[in-house]
């Protein structure tokens, strides 16, 4: 049988020679039987097998036509199996790329007032401890209530509190001593701290360390006293008494060595201290977990209640862009570890602890190059327009992302387009349901979106998924590169783009990453040339101070020098060092230039040619069949207006795909 | 190479015998008029590129399979989604490339999603009253409720049936005769321990778990 195939195969290559003149010739090459055929077509283009009533059509037909296939090229199946060709092609999934510490999650609780909190680890700088979450049994605006004062014994009058500082930013209501760092045993037989030294359980001089907590809802007294059983408490054993009140009100370390942790603790208070001495940058006092109480806020935005409003902490109940006192913006990361910014209008900066939005987002951004491909492939459009078009699309959780600048801290997207050219769809909106509009003017297809950006987050790893998924090639040495002496001086440069051994492959990768440069590396920012110039002096004049973070505004610029090129580019945008005048044009071009430029190669053509036929043929194609067939298909590619489902039609209906291996 | 060439030569000499005006002997092939036949692009040599000159078979894709499953059973098999990733499935940001590999744990699992769809598509049947909704038996007439008794031309005529569309290949010829003779020994069996249904299912699970149901 395989001397009969090879003695086919060597008819049909003879009679392209000259013998196929004479019009002599062999028995055609047997092709699988139609509903084998059938079979591998429905699974290949449409993802499933034919029913019993396709097979029985077809079979009564007696073969499948060219216009079968593109009736099956029509279908809904079809577009669904080359979203799966495409998510593959462009790894389209950015799970794993984002960093969701949760820090912005909101908590639901099922005590008290039932607030929404955040509970993550930067409560120990609003509240002196991770985890812990605001009074919910006090509102902050009546926190001078005497019947809900929490420990009257240390804190004084009620109606001596301050329930907000002058700029309204909400101050501690109830405290409790941190049992991490002090030993709390409860005071069995009395209710409240007063009535434990009446009956004995108490002496008097440490009421300033008897704590009510709660237990089981109620609050009960507790003697808290640095922990006996820890080695950096157990030496604070001097009480530090007020002459007045003849009460304990510190623990001291007696003779205290260089350096321990702990000299003193201080009993707690419901005041904070300042970080720094900055006014308006408040810290918890050490060992004192100090709550705030709770306020109604707006319904946040993911509320699907119907609630106009809800129990929030009062903290992230704020909605300020900045910090009154200090200035500092509440629209980066750090808002959540400032006690003036709260979670804004509608917890736009703040997310359900569920994660639902988050994975709404990371759906979204999944999705948005597999739909920008799908539309190129719907309109019969060049396929090459999946790298180059303005046209995208986006759903209730992005446009509310985008409209109403939330997610802060967690996904760093530049706005695609103006706002208002950007469809305005409510968050509630099905997330299956996406709206078509047009990018600003640097978009690039699938090159510029968070999907591509975020999934490859260097403008490294981003010419190197461009070349492999779309130019089918992988930088790779040359089998004869040779590693460089050890002793060789060129091992010290510091542009790899010339350094030994490295420059087989970054001598390409370098000057072709420019295209992203100016696009953020590990998020998903357009670095507009008016904010981000070339060059910023203000960043140069940090650099040579010695601030290389410059108030963390120069993130994108050199800052330190390496070498010679580095010392004379600080200041300047990090894409642009090391670039020769021949490159710059690659940085303001960006991914779209490089598109245009590969297209006049042929090699994004030849590429797609042989990705579709291993996808449909399950195999690449060889050196030979590359010599045969490579340009043929790429010249009708071509002529076909680079239609992908021409291409398809092609191969699905080439010798190769209809024979038996 | 050698051999190529050498074949080469010798079907050189086959095809144009015609132009000779030789006769046809034993053993040489008897050359087609052409003339009117459409172009014929020219095949690769299969020993330059690992035996391959067509499309290389593969296994399906867990999509693939969720299709199959659902198109030839109309029942979906429940844990599928769940073992996706252990099928071979890839994520995309971990693993970047679908596994289509034949191995024990894809085929482990897929005798235990066979089990589970055939066995209800079979036990579904018997309660279906007209033979043509039904999805294992659709040649069977409904007046049948002993399968051990189904005549052989029958079960053959099912089999065919349900070959065209587990497989997209008909069975014929002696493997048709096996799996006819099996089945009407499972049919027996199954009868004699009061367990219709697992005369059809049986035949069901050999065949979706038959190479031919998950490669294509």
């Amino acid at each position: 049988m395989l001397h009969l195939g090879r003695l086919l195969c060597a008819c049909v290559l003879l009679s392209s020679a000259a013998s196929f003149a004479q019009t002599n010739t062999c028995e055609p090459m047997r092709t699988v039987p139609v509903e084998r055929q059938l079979r591998q077509l429905y699974l290949d283009l449409l993802g499933r097998p034919p029913t019993i009533a396709e097979y029985r059509a077809t079979v009564a037909k007696g073969a499948i036509g060219e216009a079968d296939i593109k009736e099956l090229m029509t279908r809904e199946e079809f577009y669904g199996r080359m979203k799966t060709y495409h998510r593959s092609l462009f790894r389209a999934n950015v799970t794993a790329s984002v960093y969701n510490n949760g820090d912005t999650r909101l908590s639901d609780t099922t005590d008290g007032a039932k607030p929404l909190e955040q509970r993550g680890n930067p409560t120990a700088s609003l509240r002196g401890r991770n985890g812990q979450g605001c009074d919910h049994f006090i509102p902050q605006d009546d926190c001078q209530n005497t019947g809900l004062q929490q420990d009257p014994q240390f804190e004084g009058a009620a109606t001596a509190k301050v329930c907000r500082d002058l700029n309204g930013v909400p101050m501690p209501v109830s405290v409790d001593y941190d049992a991490t760092i002090f030993a709390c045993t409860q005071l069995v037989g009395a209710s409240s701290c007063a009535q434990a030294v009446t009956n004995n359980l108490l002496e008097a001089k440490y009421l300033n360390f008897c704590d009510m907590r709660r237990v089981s809802g109620a609050l009960q007294p507790f003697k808290c006293i640095p922990d006996p059983g820890k080695p950096a408490t157990a030496v604070l054993t001097e009480e530090v008494i007020d002459a007045v009140s003849g009460r304990v009100t510190a623990f001291a370390y007696p003779n205290p060595p260089a350096n321990p942790i702990y000299t003193l603790l201080d009993r707690c208070t419901l005041n904070m201290t300042l970080r720094n001495g900055v006014r308006g940058s408040y810290a918890p006092a050490r060992g004192c977990i100090q709550r705030e109480g709770w306020v109604m806020a707006d319904a946040p935005f993911w509320d699907t209640t119907g609630a106009a409003q809800v129990a929030s902490c009062a903290i992230e109940a704020q909605v300020r862009p900045i910090n009154p006192a200090t200035m500092a913006s509440c629209e980066s990361a750090g808002f959540i570890s400032d006690r003036s910014c709260g979670c804004g209008i509608g917890f736009r900066r703040c997310e359900p602890g569920s994660g639902a939005v988050n994975n709404a987002r990371i759906a979204a951004i999944n999705e948005e190059p597999l739909l920008i491909a799908d539309s190129v492939l719907r309109r019969d459009e060049d396929y090459f327009s999946i790298l180059t078009t303005r046209r995208s699309f986006i759903n209730g959780p992005m446009s509310a992302f985008f409209k109403d600048s939330q997610g802060v801290g967690v996904l760093a997207i530049t706005l695609p387009a103006d706002k208002e050219v950007i469809p305005a769809i409510p968050y509630a909106t099905d997330p299956n349901t996406f709206t078509e509009y047009i990018r600003g003017e640097n978009a690039a297809g699938i090159l510029t979106t968070p999907g591509f950006l975020y999934r490859f987050p260097t403008y490294r790893s981003r010419v190197s998924q461009f070349y492999e998924a779309f130019l089918c090639k992988s930088f790779v040495p040359p089998a004869d590169a040779v590693a460089p002496n050890p002793e060789d001086g060129c091992n010290r440069e510091n542009n790899l783009a010339k350094r030994c051994g490295c420059n087989y492959c970054h001598a390409t990768i370098e000057p072709t990453g420019a295209h992203w440069g100016r696009y953020g590396e590990r998020n998903a920012q357009f670095l507009k040339p008016e904010v981000f110039p070339k060059y910023d002096a203000k960043c140069r004049d940090c650099a040579l101070a010695g601030n290389t973070n410059c108030d963390g505004e120069c993130g994108n610029y050199v800052m330190q020098a390496y070498d010679g090129d580095g010392a004379n580019s600080l200041g300047l945008l990090k894409t642009y060092l090391y670039r020769t005048s021949e490159e710059e044009p690659n940085i303001n071009g960006g991914p779209k230039l490089l598109v245009e430029r590969m297209l006049q190669t042929g090699d994004l053509e030849r590429c797609s040619v042989k990705r579709v036929w291993q996808e449909f043929t399950g195999r690449s194609m060889s050196r030979q069949e590359e010599d045969m067939y490579l340009t043929s298909m790429v010249e009708a590619f071509v002529k076909d207006g680079h239609n992908l489902k021409a291409l398809i039609q092609h191969v699905v209906t080439s010798d190769a795909y209809r024979r038996i291996d | 190479m050698r051999m190529f060439l050498l074949t080469a030569v010798f079907a050189l000499s086959a095809c144009t015998q015609k132009a000779t005006e030789v006769p046809p002997r034993d053993g040489t092939l008897k050359p087609v008029d052409m003339s009117n036949h459409p172009p014929i692009i020219p095949l690769p040599d299969p020993e330059l590129q690992g035996g391959h000159v067509g499309r290389a078979p593969r296994r399906i894709t867990v999509a693939q399979l969720k299709a199959s499953i659902q198109t030839t059973t109309g029942r979906q098999w429940s844990q599928i989604d769940s073992l996706a990733a252990s099928l071979g499935k890839a994520d995309f940001a971990l693993v970047n490339a679908e596994s289509t590999e034949p191995n024990l744990v894809f085929a482990k699992f897929l005798e235990d999603g066979a089990r589970e769809v055939c066995t209800a598509a079979a036990a579904a049947d018997l309660t279906t009253p007209l033979a043509e909704n039904r999805v294992l038996s659709p040649e069977v007439p409904a007046t049948i409720t002993d399968f051990s008794k189904i005549d052989a031309p029958t079960a053959k005529k099912n089999l065919v049936y349900l070959s065209t569309r587990m497989w997209g290949q008909p069975l014929s010829g002696a493997e048709l005769e096996t799996w006819s003779a099996s089945f009407l020994t499972m049919a027996a069996r199954a009868q004699v321990a009061n367990k219709k249904k697992e005369a059809w299912g049986a035949i069901c699970i050999a065949m979706m778990t038959d190479p031919r149901f998950i490669t294509y």
